[in-house]
């Protein structure tokens, strides 16, 4: 069978500020007429349906993960021979397959433990009570500037053991990363990118390296201390490659995730009351939220023989774009899908961490913050309410969903 | 969630996994990879994994009251 007619008509329709910004009505159209859908000209598909997502997931040799931190676009020869010479990354546990890939997986399995995540819990918890108390005693407050730029970066980069004095650099560095891989620069500013890149990349060894020397309680310890019971099996050169990795991950996503969550939840008062009045509905209501409001709204893999999904034959070579928000947004999967319901069974069988070998290790931090930030606001902020009229601007990447800025007034009849 | 004593040594006992909240019911086992229903939580084998997030055995805990 051949792909069903696609209802995007390139790549570009994934970057806009208007599909960012309300997704779901172009991706339940997708679901409806092209569950798998082959991008008009390209060797690209869409996948969008939550079982056919979840066929991706499972089946890591019909689908390989080893370009999927690749830049989508193509690089100019300028910004490619700056990455070339100064940025000599190695393939880690979110862009390969095995045999490489369950060692690299295991190696960070082994260290992110529960002991570790309970030890980070009480900095984190003083850390956006702090910003909590601070953005409560505005008459006015941005969600990202005073709470989820700096919380989840603080709690991200000392896990890594990355000094706090440099969150402003390391934020800075990532956004170039995200805009490099997930974004369409022009040449000019690709060039830039690729010298930001290679300056993350030399911290990020350097702090290798002075870890060595001296060892922190953090997760580059841990991993280096690791990697001297595993020999060839895990390098110095991989803890890097692993950390560079972690530095994003750590904390991009989870800013992300829990914006997207207030604004809805903030849109939708009942639900917010109903938080503010009974905490005990706060963790399930951080799996709804993830499943309406992922972050994540693609995944790529590179089908290494042919195939077929959904009905639709895939080539080898063939690019996929795994959909985690449409697939949320099922409602084959989740019955009226498209209703926030903090109280909804399966909930947590979202894929906003993906699924099986690619799930995210650090999904832990992420739902600890999430809970902790919900906790925090409507017990210290309950009749916190958006600024009507407000315009939301998405940061134009087909990766994530970066909202830019969201004004709040906290106490509004305080 | 913390593991409890009672819960941990009841065979019956549904576990969680601290990764991804997978959960392991006895009742229904893990027919995919080949546990039966019935199986408790301590009688898997040592290298299952859990079938969601691929970790091991160690990351899960008991559920209290399941």
């Amino acid at each position: 069978m051949i792909a069903q007619k696609c209802p995007f008509s390139s790549v570009d329709d994934l970057l806009g500020n208007d599909y960012l910004s309300q997704p779901f009505p172009a991706l339940q159209e997708l679901r409806e007429t092209a569950p798998v859908a082959q991008l008009p000209g390209t060797n690209t598909y869409l996948v969008s349906r939550y079982d056919d997502l979840v066929t991706v997931f499972k089946d890591r040799d019909t689908f390989s993960s080893a370009k999927a931190t690749d830049p989508f676009f193509p690089v100019c020869p300028e910004a490619r021979d700056i990455l070339a010479s100064g940025f000599p990354r190695k393939p880690t546990f979110t862009n390969c397959d095995p045999p490489r890939h369950p060692k690299m997986r295991e190696a960070v399995a082994r260290c992110l433990t529960p002991q570790r995540w309970e030890k980070s819990r009480p900095a984190v918890r003083e850390s956006a009570t702090i910003l909590v108390d601070r953005l409560a005693a505005k008459p006015q407050a941005d969600l990202v500037a005073d709470l989820l730029y700096p919380l989840p970066a603080f709690a991200g980069f000392a896990l890594l053991g990355f000094p706090a004095a440099d969150t402003d650099r390391l934020k800075e560095w990532c956004v170039y990363r995200v805009l490099l891989t997930y974004g369409k620069l022009s040449p000019e500013h690709q060039v830039k990118a690729a010298q930001e890149l290679t300056s993350f990349w030399t911290y990020v060894r350097e702090h290798v390296q002075r870890s060595m020397q001296q060892p922190g309680d953090d997760l580059t310890g841990d991993l280096l201390a690791l990697s001297k019971t595993m020999g060839d099996e895990l390098t110095t050169e991989d803890v890097t490659n692993m950390i560079y990795s972690i530095a994003l991950a750590a904390h991009e996503t989870s800013q992300n995730a829990i914006l997207n969550g207030l604004l809805r939840v903030l849109s939708e008062p009942a639900q917010w009351q109903a938080l503010c009045e009974d905490k005990s509905l706060i963790p399930n209501a951080v799996e709804e939220l993830l499943r309406l409001e992922t972050p994540v709204m693609t995944l790529r893999r590179t089908v290494t023989r042919d195939t077929t999904l959904g009905g639709v034959a895939l080539p080898a070579g063939a690019l996929v774009l795994l959909m985690p928000a449409s697939g949320n947004h099922d409602p084959a999967h989740f019955p009226d899908a498209e209703t926030m319901d903090i109280r909804r069974r399966n909930a947590r069988e979202h894929l906003t961490f993906g699924k099986q070998w690619h799930f995210c290790m650090g999904s832990p931090l992420a739902r600890y913050e999430y809970a902790l930030v919900l906790e925090l606001l409507t017990t210290r902020t309950p009749r916190m309410r958006l600024v009507a009229g407000q315009e939301l601007k998405y940061l134009p990447t087909m990766q994530f969903r970066v909202l830019e800025k969201l004004l709040v007034e906290p106490s509004p009849d305080a | 969630m913390m593991a409890t004593p009672g819960a941990a040594t009841d065979p019956a006992a549904v576990w969680e996994c601290a990764v991804c909240l997978h959960q392991y019911d006895p009742a229904v086992g893990d027919p995919e990879h080949g546990i039966r229903a019935g199986t408790p939580f301590a009688d898997l084998p040592a290298d299952w994994r859990c079938p969601d997030c691929g970790v091991e055995k160690s990351f899960y805990a008991a559920v209290p009251g399941r």
